[in-house]
C-alpha cells in the first residue's frame, strides 16, 4: 500500500508541540507511555506513604480520611492511569510496526484519545487541592458511599469526571489499534500470522471497546446520582451499579495482563531463539480467556447475596483452562531453546512464575465458600496485587528491556537491569507475600490503622520494608534509562535476532516504520523463517543461532 | 483487508454465548443488558469493518496488496482541540457553568475544523488518484 502525507504535513511542526499533536502512532505511543510512567511514579508515592502508615499498629502519620484518599487515588492511579494506558501505549507504538503498518487505522482517535485521557487524568488528580480532598471511596466508588449525601464535596465530582474522560479516551485508543490490526495488515500476514504480542494487544482492545462504554455509563449516572439523587436507590441500586462496575472492573483485570503477557511471551521466544510454541492454541486460548473473562465479573459480588453465585464461580474456575495452556506454550518453547537470560528474559520468566501465585490464589477465592472466609481481608490484597504488580508490571519491564532500544536505538544496562530484576523479585514478595498470612489472620483491608495482634506489626513492617526495596527497584530502572540514553551504547536495527518485523527497519523507525520492501511473511516470526532460509536451514524451523 | 473482522465477530459469537448462558442461569436484566451491549458494540465494529473492507473482511488467507493509496496524517492541532475542549466541558460540571458554554463552543469549532482537516485529506487521496477535485 502507498501512505500519501495530507497537507497538513506541509505545515509540520518541531518540538514539543509537534509532538503534541502529531498523529504519528510511535509519537502518540511515546507519550501515552511517558504519561503513565508519570502516573505509576505517583501511584508508587501514594503507596509508600500507605505503608509508612502501617508500618507498625496504631499509627497517626495520615488521618481516617487522607488514608482513604490514599488507597483510592492508588489505586485509580494505578488502574486507570497507569497499567491500562500503559497497555495501550504499547499497542500503539508496536502494533502498527509488528504488522508491517506504516501507521495506525484513525491516528486522530488515538492522538484524541490520548488527550482526552490525560485530561482525565490530571482532573482526577486535581482533587487533591479541593478542600475536601480527593475522591475517597475506592477505585470503584460504590454507591451509596459514593453519592452525594455520604461522599460531598468536588473532589469525588472530580474524581468521577476523571475516570469519565480516562475510560473514554482509552475507547478511542482502542478502537484505532483494533481498527489497524483489522486493516492495516501487510501484504501476506494473514490473522495467523500475526505476532503473538499483537494477539495479545488484539483481545485486550476488544475488552476494552466492549467493556469500556459501561464504565463510562456507570460513572455518568453516578455523577447524575450525585447531584440530583433517585438513580442507585436502596439494596437494588447499590447492586446494580456494582453489576455496571464489575462489568468493567473485571475484564480491565485482564485488559491489564494480556499485552503484558505477550511482551513476555516475545522475549522468553526471543531470547530462547525458537518460535512461541503451540502459536495456534494459544490464539484459541486467548480468545477463550478473554471472553470467559467478561462473563466473571460478579464473583467480585459473592458475599452480597445479590447474584448467583453457581453460575460465577463456574465461569472464574474455568478460566484455568485457558491460562494452563499459555503456561504449557511457555514451557514448550523454552524447552530444547538455545536460552539466553537477557534482563527481558528474566522479567518475561518472572511474570509468568510471579503471575502464577496470583493466578493460583485465584482459584482459591473464585469459590464461594473459600471466598466468604477471606473477602474483605488482606488475603484479597495480595491475590490482585501478584496479578497487577508481581504480573503486569513484571511483564511490562520484560517489554521495556526488550524493546528499548527499538524505540531510543540505545541498549539498557544489563547488569542494571539484573540489579533492578533482583530487587524487585525480592520487594514484590517481601510486600505481597505477607499479605496472605495477615489476610488469613483476619486483618481487613482499607483500614488506617490496626491493633497489636500477636504477628501483625512484624508482617507489617516487613511490608513496609518491601515496599521501600520496590521503590529502589523503580529508582534502578530509572538510573538506567538516563544512563543509557545518556552514555549511549548504540544497539543497531536488530540487536536481539528478533523474529518479528519491527526488527527489520531502523532503530528508532523512521516516520513510516519501513523504508524498503518488507521482508516476506510465512509466519509469525518471519524474520527468524529468512534467518534460516539465508542459512539453508529452512527444514529446521525451531531454533535460531545464538548471536 | 482480508479476513479482519473474523476474529471481531468470533469474539461476538463467544460473548453471544456466554450472554444467553448468562441471561439463562442468572435471569438479572442488568447483567443480560451489559452483556448485549458489550455483544453489539463488537458486532457493529466488525460490521463497520466489513462495511470499509467488503467481503474479504471475513474470508481467511493472506492480504494482498492494496492498489489504492493509504492517507497518513501528521499531525491535528483540531482534534487535540476537541479533545481539550470535552475535557474543559466536563470540568465546567464542577467549577462553574462558563468552562461548560466556552468549552462547547470550542468543541464545535474543533470539530469543524477536523471536518475541514478530513476534506483536505480527501482532497490530497484523490489528486494522487487522478479524480477531480470538487
Amino acid at each position: 500500500m502507498t501512505a500519501v502525507a495530507t497537507p497538513v504535513e506541509r505545515a509540520r511542526l518541531g518540538g514539543w508541540i509537534g509532538g503534541a499533536i502529531s498523529t504519528d502512532h510511535k509519537r502518540i505511543g511515546l507519550n501515552l507511555g511517558l504519561c503513565a510512567l508519570g502516573f505509576f511514579l505517583a501511584g508508587g508515592v501514594m503507596a509508600l506513604w500507605m505503608r509508612v502508615q502501617l508500618a507498625q499498629p496504631n499509627m497517626h502519620w495520615v488521618s481516617d480520611q487522607g488514608y482513604s484518599e490514599l488507597f483510592t487515588m492508588h489505586g485509580s492511579t494505578m488502574i486507570y492511569l497507569f497499567v491500562t494506558p500503559m497497555a495501550m501505549a504499547m499497542a500503539v507504538y508496536l502494533v502498527p510496526l509488528q504488522i508491517g503498518a506504516p501507521g495506525l487505522a484513525g491516528p486522530r482517535l488515538a492522538l484524541g484519545g490520548f488527550w482526552t485521557w490525560l485530561s482525565g487524568g490530571l482532573i482526577m488528580q486535581t482533587g487533591w487541592f479541593t478542600s475536601g480532598g480527593a475522591g475517597r471511596d475506592g477505585w470503584f466508588a460504590y454507591t451509596p458511599l459514593s453519592d452525594g449525601r455520604n461522599t460531598p464535596g468536588i473532589g469525588m465530582d472530580l474524581w468521577v469526571i476523571g475516570v469519565i474522560l480516562a475510560a473514554t479516551g482509552l475507547i478511542l485508543v482502542a478502537a484505532s489499534v483494533l481498527a489497524t490490526i483489522a486493516r492495516k495488515r501487510a501484504p501476506g500476514m494473514s490473522m495467523l500470522r500475526v505476532p503473538v504480542f499483537t494477539w495479545t494487544e488484539l483481545v485486550s482492545v476488544l475488552m476494552v471497546v466492549g467493556a469500556f462504554p459501561v464504565l463510562v455509563l456507570a460513572m455518568v449516572l453516578l455523577l447524575i446520582d450525585r447531584h440530583t439523587a433517585g438513580i442507585f436507590t436502596g439494596y437494588s441500586g447499590a447492586i446494580d451499579y456494582q453489576d455496571l462496575f464489575w462489568f468493567f472492573g473485571h475484564p480491565v483485570v485482564y485488559v491489564m495482563f494480556f499485552p503484558f503477557l505477550g511482551a513476555s511471551a516475545e522475549s522468553i521466544a526471543t531470547n530462547s531463539h525458537k518460535k512461541w510454541f503451540g502459536y495456534v492454541p494459544f490464539v484459541g486460548s486467548i480468545m477463550l480467556f478473554a471472553a470467559l473473562s467478561m462473563a466473571v465479573w460478579s464473583h467480585h459480588m459473592f458475599t452480597t447475596g445479590g447474584v448467583t453465585n453457581q453460575y460465577f464461580a463456574f465461569t472464574s474456575t474455568a478460566l484455568v483452562i485457558p491460562a494452563g495452556i499459555e503456561y504449557f506454550d511457555m514451557i514448550g518453547t523454552l524447552i530444547g531453546g538455545a536460552i539466553v537470560l537477557r534482563t527481558s528474559m528474566l522479567f518475561g520468566l518472572g511474570f509468568f512464575l510471579q503471575f502464577l501465585v496470583g493466578g493460583l490464589s485465584g482459584i482459591f477465592i473464585a469459590s464461594p465458600v473459600l471466598d466468604y472466609h477471606a473477602e474483605d481481608t488482606y488475603m484479597i490484597v495480595a491475590h490482585f496485587h501478584y496479578t497487577l504488580f508481581a504480573g503486569s508490571v513484571f511483564g511490562f519491564f520484560a517489554g521495556a528491556y526488550h524493546w528499548f532500544p527499538k524505540v531510543t536505538g540505545a541498549l539498557l544496562r544489563e547488569w542494571l537491569g539484573k540489579f533492578h530484576f533482583v530487587l524487585l523479585v525480592i520487594g514484590t514478595n517481601m510486600t505481597f507475600a505477607p499479605m496472605f498470612f495477615l489476610g488469613n489472620y483476619g486483618m481487613p483491608r482499607r483500614i488506617s490503622r490496626y491493633p497489636d495482634h500477636p504477628g501483625w506489626g512484624t508482617l507489617n513492617l516487613v511490608e513496609s520494608i518491601g515496599a521501600g526495596i520496590i521503590a529502589l527497584a523503580v529508582l534502578t530502572f530509572l538510573i538506567n534509562i538516563v544512563v543509557s540514553l545518556r552514555r549511549r551504547e548504540l544497539a543497531g536495527d536488530d540487536p536481539w535476532v528478533g523474529q518479528t518485523l519491527e526488527w527489520a527497519t531502523t532503530s528508532p523507525p523512521p516516520p513510516q516504520n519501513f523504508i524498503g520492501p518488507l521482508p516476506p511473511i510465512e509466519s509469525y516470526a518471519p524474520l527468524l523463517d529468512l534467518l534460516h532460509k539465508e542459512q539453508g536451514r529452512a527444514d529446521e524451523p525451531e531454533e535460531a543461532p545464538v548471536p | 483487508m482480508r479476513g479482519g473482522a473474523i476474529p471481531i465477530f468470533a469474539w461476538g459469537v463467544l460473548l453471544s454465548i456466554l450472554t444467553i448462558g448468562n441471561a439463562i442461569w442468572e435471569g438479572r436484566w442488568i447483567q443480560a443488558g451489559e452483556f448485549a451491549l458489550a455483544a453489539v458494540l463488537i458486532f457493529s465494529f466488525g460490521a463497520f469493518i466489513v462495511g470499509l473492507g467488503g467481503r474479504s473482511a471475513i474470508r481467511r488467507g493472506p492480504p494482498s496488496p492494496s492498489p489504492h493509496p493509504e492517507p497518513l496524517p501528521w499531525s491535528s492541532l483540531a482534534t487535540v482541540a476537541a479533545a481539550l475542549s470535552l475535557a474543559m466541558l466536563l470540568f465546567g460540571f464542577v467549577f462553574g457553568s462558563a468552562l461548560i458554554y466556552l468549552g462547547a463552543g470550542f468543541l464545535a469549532f474543533s470539530l469543524g475544523r477536523l471536518g475541514v482537516e478530513l476534506r483536505a485529506q480527501r482532497a490530497s487521496l484523490k489528486r494522487l488518484r487522478g479524480e477531480r477535485v470538487r
